[in-house]
């Protein structure tokens, strides 16, 4: 999807203000984060593990080059075909070209970020290609023509009376079939009948085993298992930074994937395919495409430090345990990754050109980095995304030189006492004159925002010294 | 742009860049003193069912699911399913010389009684849609997490094992390894499948207001027979 994050203040103060949103909210800390933590503690050696996860990506991304050939090498030897592109608008021009030379008229689809940053399931529509969302929470959000609010949980805003409308029940009938079994059975029998006659299937890859070709791809609904069952044509997408090395580099992802995503010891499925089906085998499909991404990766590597960002797993433990993503909820950010990854990730992936305010959306807090299953240092890497977004943006400049202005000023006061002490007075009593009313704002920027919602602390009526002093002088 | 192009851009961009050691020590895994007991915990933990031939007898096992999934018929992978685990079973001549093989035995009031009478099958997408149970062997169990191992291969289907609501693994106790490095690293053989799946208990999801739902698009009913 094309990111839409210049209204990002906005639709965050929308989503304030919408009562579904903020229930549907509640539940991604007190499901999928203490699930998460009730893992991490009884998982012996969990330090470990993380340790272990953060030290294969980091030598993996540094040979990225070497690794995406052995990938390749060892997909096509598979009898696979492989795709390299650049951007997003390459790999949908590839397939969209190679889905109208076989003349496919329906395609389905399991859940794949990497086709959401594509936008692919539009392009497709647009050149006449049904496609259809198979995950339960993306058919949901295919049919509201919405985009997903969370990596793993992506229709986590919609109640079941939205979700009832959308899967078309009566009005009539609404009281009886609105449960969420009777909602998943009904969605169950509107998409079983394209599982098996679709001319291709699509789905995302959750990693890549270069050493062997392999594809790894983690479930819990079986939609991506019948969505390579029955087409003959399987198109797998993935970011160039999925691949890992070896075999037996995959158990420590599997653990800190699925008990850092949704708090299972493992997923209900998790796939392994290795090239296309064999003369033996009964289905599956003929042909194998995969597709390897870059669509502004490659650029993240350049400096050093942040390339870890291109460690993440896309677990959504960092969203699950941010208090901002908690507040404001997926779609407020306005790009496909939200909450704390998706805060330095998108202004990266798009090279600074958009969402340049969502490092800012941070309090700092450090819990995406403690939650973070490769230890990604996200706090530190948000600060030097400010950084770096400040220093570069010329739109901010103006904003800068206040700020500079107003950091020596204040570095004036502190550093001598006689002026610290003056201004403290003076601040005193003009509050005493000014402020007399309960509330206190600010009318002049920056502090008029952040007291729009919140009173202004006072000052007490006498500082420390005085009342040191005020005793001295008594006793 | 091609695959060189993007690789030397990936090779210009790294070169010169700290590369730090690939890790080559695995770190410790759990081991169980009592692998299938652990392996059933754990299963049951996630929803699935497993009846152990030990205490109740292969027949009255299979009779017990056919009552829980509220079915007749038994959609087979193939004799060798029942071969690996000593099932008797009676097929005709000609159906045996079939490479491929589904087989289907009928248990009129869900009452099994060996030897099986089996018959073969085609697998149609009609069967499939009219199959309540598939039943199949897995060659590697895991302990730590309850799951089994599902291959594509001779008389394996990805679409039996995956559309029916309700699914029959028989595991074999000698089977079940203790975690899931174990099985990853000595039991996969990759090439020899275009699919591997590890499966712990029923499909499910959560994806409306985050109450769990098992069958969303696979199995709801996730059985396992334990025999020696």
């Amino acid at each position: 999807m094309k990111p839409r994050t210049a209204e990002f203040k906005k639709t965050a103060s929308r989503t304030l203000r919408d009562p579904q949103i903020q229930r549907g909210l509640e539940a991604v800390y007190s499901n999928f984060h203490v699930g998460r933590q009730r893992q991490a503690v009884a998982t012996p050696n969990w330090e470990d593990q993380q340790d272990r996860g953060r030290a294969i990506k980091a030598h993996t991304i540094a040979n990225l080059d070497h690794y995406l050939a052995m990938l390749a090498d060892n997909v096509e030897s598979n009898g696979g075909h492989v795709f390299f592109a650049t951007d997003a608008e390459e790999a949908n021009r590839y397939l969209v070209d190679m889905a109208l030379d076989r003349r496919v008229e329906s395609v389905i689809k399991s859940k794949s970020m990497v086709s959401e940053e594509m936008g692919l399931a539009r392009e497709f529509e647009s050149a006449g290609i049904k496609t259809l969302e198979t995950d339960l929470g993306e058919y949901i959000i295919q049919l509201a023509g919405e985009t997903p609010s969370h990596l793993i949980a992506p229709a986590i805003h919609k109640s079941s009376d939205q979700i009832a409308t959308l899967l078309g029940v009566e009005a009539g009938e609404m009281s009886k079939s609105k449960s969420p079994e009777d909602l998943t059975r009904l969605a169950r029998t509107q998409l079983r009948p394209h599982f098996e006659r679709a001319d291709m299937g699509i789905t995302g890859v959750n990693f890549a085993i270069a050493e062997t070709g392999t594809l790894v791809i983690v479930e819990n609904e079986g939609n991506a298992l019948l969505s390579t069952a029955g087409p003959p044509v399987h198109i797998a997408l993935m970011g160039i930074e999925k691949v890992i090395p070896r075999l037996s580099d995959l158990p420590v992802f599997l653990r800190l994937l699925t008990k850092s995503a949704t708090g299972q010891a493992i997923s209900s499925y998790v796939h392994f395919i290795t090239g296309t089906s064999q003369l033996e085998e009964f289905d599956g499909p003929e042909q194998l495409y995969l597709i390897l991404l870059d669509n502004g990766r490659s650029q993240i590597l350049k400096d050093p430090y942040l390339a870890q960002t291109l460690s993440c797993i896309r677990c959504g433990a960092c969203l699950n345990a941010c208090p901002v993503y908690e507040t404001i909820g997926g779609h407020a950010y306005g790009s496909t990754y939200q909450g704390p990854i998706g805060a330095i990730l998108t202004p990266q992936l798009h090279n600074y050109k958009a969402g340049l305010k969502h490092p800012f959306a941070s309090s700092l807090c450090g819990a995406c980095g403690e939650v973070c299953p490769v230890k990604i240092e996200i706090p530190h890497i948000l600060l030097k995304l400010r950084e770096r977004i400040q220093l570069t943006q010329a739109e901010t400049a103006s904003n800068l030189s206040l700020e500079r202005f107003g950091f020596r000023l204040w570095a004036w006061i502190m550093t001598c006492s006689t002026r610290f002490q003056t201004l403290s007075r003076w601040i005193r009593k003009a509050q005493r004159i000014l402020f007399s009313k309960l509330v206190l704002q600010l009318p002049f920027s920056p502090l008029k925002y952040w007291t729009r919602n919140r009173e202004l602390p006072r000052l007490p009526p006498e500082s420390f010294r005085d009342l040191y002093q005020n005793r001295r002088d008594r006793e | 742009m091609s695959r060189s192009e993007t690789l030397a851009t990936l090779r210009k961009v790294l070169v010169g860049k700290n590369t730090p050691e690939l890790p080559t020590n695995i770190p410790k895994m759990p081991r169980f003193k009592d692998p299938a007991e652990t392996f059933s915990k754990q299963l049951k933990k996630v929803g699935g069912i497993v009846l152990d031939s030990r205490t109740m007898g292969l027949e009255k096992c299979l009779s017990t699911i056919l009552g829980k999934a509220q079915s007749e018929i038994f959609v087979w992978e193939g004799q060798d399913t029942l071969e690996a685990h000593s099932i008797p079973f009676s097929i005709s001549r000609a159906a045996k010389k079939q490479k491929q093989q589904f087989i289907l035995s009928n248990h009129p009031q869900g009452h099994v009684i060996f030897p099986l009478r089996l018959s073969t099958v085609e697998l149609t997408l009609e069967r499939l849609e009219n199959t309540t149970i598939s039943a199949g062997s897995a060659d590697v169990a895991i302990a730590e997490t309850g799951t089994i191992l599902f291959r594509t291969g001779l008389n394996r289907s990805r679409l039996l094992f995956g559309l029916p609501p309700c699914r029959l693994t028989l595991v074999s106790r000698r089977s079940i390894v203790h975690n899931l490095s174990q099985a990853i690293n000595a039991g996969l053989q990759l090439e020899e499948s275009s699919l591997i799946t590890l499966t712990t208990g029923p499909s499910r999801t959560a994806d409306i207001e985050k109450r769990l739902v098992v069958g969303v698009h696979g199995p709801g009913r996730w059985f396992v027979i334990l025999t020696d």
